[in-house]
């Protein structure tokens, strides 16, 4: 069943947005071995529980979106616009660094290991941002907010793993920050399917619009509002 | 003479009886091209049994129902024979529908066809048959995806709207569900509207379908003010609107007078929505909405409005002999 949305339909809705490499960012989240591969990371911490089947929808929501966003990547770098990552990455050797809740979770986040690395497909040119996180939003604890206003950017193209935990949030804080944000949700895992199509439901707001990667690149190339 | 134009053929308005305006009876959308590569949690609209079919007409017709607007168009699996059999099997009479679904769903021409090309397949699968067969199509239908009008759909809008113009169906709309927070007044009627009557179309041959989701009173009441059928076709569907909220709309809107607008229907299109599967089946309104309604104090005058007056009234056209 799916949910009820009363409050969300009190909202009016905001002009389209348009997508130029003057107004817009790409921001991919976590697609690095830590979130993106069964043997490493998140993968390794449910195998050692016995619980791997567990993730079997999460893997294969990883699987589509890796194929997703490198499409994805492609054409905001074809179109000019500025790439950024985050990626889940302790900078301290006993991970001190972390905020406390990512620390109190006991969560492997690793500390300069290869699982931290992001996936080749999706791997960031010289000129990109990577900013390592130890929070859910990466508005915490990085230099987001200040690049982003440094490059005048008021619009972030997002995706990336865990959606439900990380990207809805980030995408909420941007919007709070009076970013515009276009979550590409098929460039996205979340925990479960329901989880992913929960997050679609509920993460759309004045600000906050879903699309997949095929009308991102269609909102790129001018054919789609 | 007026005349409504099911696959068995052409009867008279008066004929028609209690309608169920905005049902699937044949459907496949794993025929449209979404280019979607993500796995998927709920099921597509899937309706490819009419054995099934027709067994679980056996409770709408014995709920009243007499006659169902079938709006699967060509591209995602219709079939005008199988409605025809459907029809003749279950005593159903059913309006088939030509037109174009959602961009994903259209048909391979239309990519490069013209305005001027789409208008007239529709007009010839109205006039002489469609899918191959003599069995024509009584109504034609516009599908929106996307918050603005734009693209191919609105050209495949355009060549709907000039077919309405030659062959005095009535049109009815379809806007997607993703969409729809995206949209002033939660549905793109006015805008549909805009684009008909700048092709000529009277808004009063227009139905605004899936009106009923992210509603706005004030949206309902200025379609209705511009002459178009407002319907309610998702009755049942609880997770855009609770059945309760529907029928405090409709009283608002027949409150102000506009009760020759609106028409009921229910939008089955998947199988888990038949009864066999635990579903509510096709009789959904005529069973549990409508004992509500009178609840509500709607009167039979009223409700006999909503189910026979005015669907046969928007389902009848004069039939031109060149259009």
């Amino acid at each position: 069943m799916k949910p009820r949305v009363p409050y969300k339909m009190l909202s009016r809705p905001t002009p389209p947005f348009k997508l130029t490499k003057e107004n817009a960012v790409l921001l991919l989240m976590d697609a690095q071995h830590f979130t993106t591969s069964r043997d490493q990371g998140l993968g390794l911490v449910a195998a050692e529980r016995g619980i791997t089947r567990e993730f079997d929808e999460y893997y294969a929501q990883v699987d589509a979106a890796m194929r997703n966003m490198p499409r994805l990547l492609a054409a905001c770098r074809r179109h000019g616009l500025r790439v950024m990552y985050t990626v889940l990455n302790a900078q301290q050797p006993d991970r001190s660094d972390l905020l406390r809740q990512l620390k109190v979770s006991g969560l492997p986040i690793p500390v300069g290991s290869p699982s931290a690395d992001i996936r080749p497909e999706v791997a960031p040119a010289t000129e990109d941002l990577v900013l390592p996180r130890g929070t859910y939003s990466p508005f915490a604890g990085t230099d987001l907010l200040s690049v982003l206003r440094e490059a005048q950017a008021d619009t972030i193209v997002l995706a990336g793993m865990l959606a439900n935990v990380s990207v809805a949030p980030t995408a909420r804080e941007a919007a709070d920050r009076d970013f515009g944000v276009v979550w590409v949700w098929d460039a996205s895992a979340s925990e479960t399917l329901e989880w992913h199509e929960h997050t679609k439901t509920g993460i759309v707001g004045p600000l906050i619009r879903i699309r997949t990667t095929q009308q991102v690149i269609e909102m790129l190339e001018g054919v789609r509002s | 003479m007026k005349i409504i134009r099911t696959v068995r053929g052409d009867i008279a308005s008066q004929a028609l009886g209690v309608t169920a305006t905005h049902e699937h009876l044949y459907c496949d959308q794993r025929l449209c091209r979404s280019g979607l590569d993500f796995p998927g949690s709920y099921p597509k609209m899937v309706m490819r049994d009419p054995d099934r079919v027709v067994a679980e007409l056996a409770d709408f017709y014995a709920a009243g129902g007499r006659a169902i607007a079938e709006m699967t168009v060509h591209g995602w699996g219709r079939d005008v024979a199988v409605l025809k059999e459907i029809s003749e099997r279950s005593g159903v009479q059913v309006v088939a529908t030509s037109g174009f679904y959602v961009e994903d769903c259209h048909p391979e021409f239309v990519a490069d066809a013209s305005i001027a090309e789409l208008e007239e397949v529709l007009v010839q699968e109205i006039t002489l048959g469609a899918d191959g067969t003599d069995i024509r199509t009584g109504l034609l239908k516009s599908g929106i995806s996307r918050p603005i009008i734009e693209g191919p759909e609105e050209k495949c809008a355009r060549a709907v709207a000039r077919a309405q113009v030659r062959t005095g169906v009535a049109i009815t709309t379809h806007t997607s569900a993703s969409a729809r927070f995206e949209v002033e007044g939660g549905n793109v009627g006015m805008q549909h509207l805009n684009i008909f009557e700048s092709e000529g179309v009277d808004p009063t041959r227009v139905i605004i379908g899936h009106t009923d989701e992210n509603a706005d009173i004030r949206q309902l009441i200025a379609l209705a003010q511009h002459g178009t059928y407002v319907q309610f076709d998702v009755i049942g569907k609880t997770h855009w609107l609770l059945d309760e909220t529907r029928i405090d709309l409709l009283r608002q809107l027949v409150d102000k007078g506009y009760a020759e607008h609106l028409m009921l229907s229910s939008d089955r299109c998947r199988e888990v929505e038949l009864k066999v599967k635990g579903g509510p089946g096709y009789d959904h309104v005529l069973h549990d909405f409508v004992p509500r309604l009178r609840e509500a104090g709607f009167d039979e005058a009223l409700i006999h409005r909503f189910l026979v007056e005015n669907p046969a009234r928007a389902l009848a056209f004069e039939p031109h002999d060149n259009p």
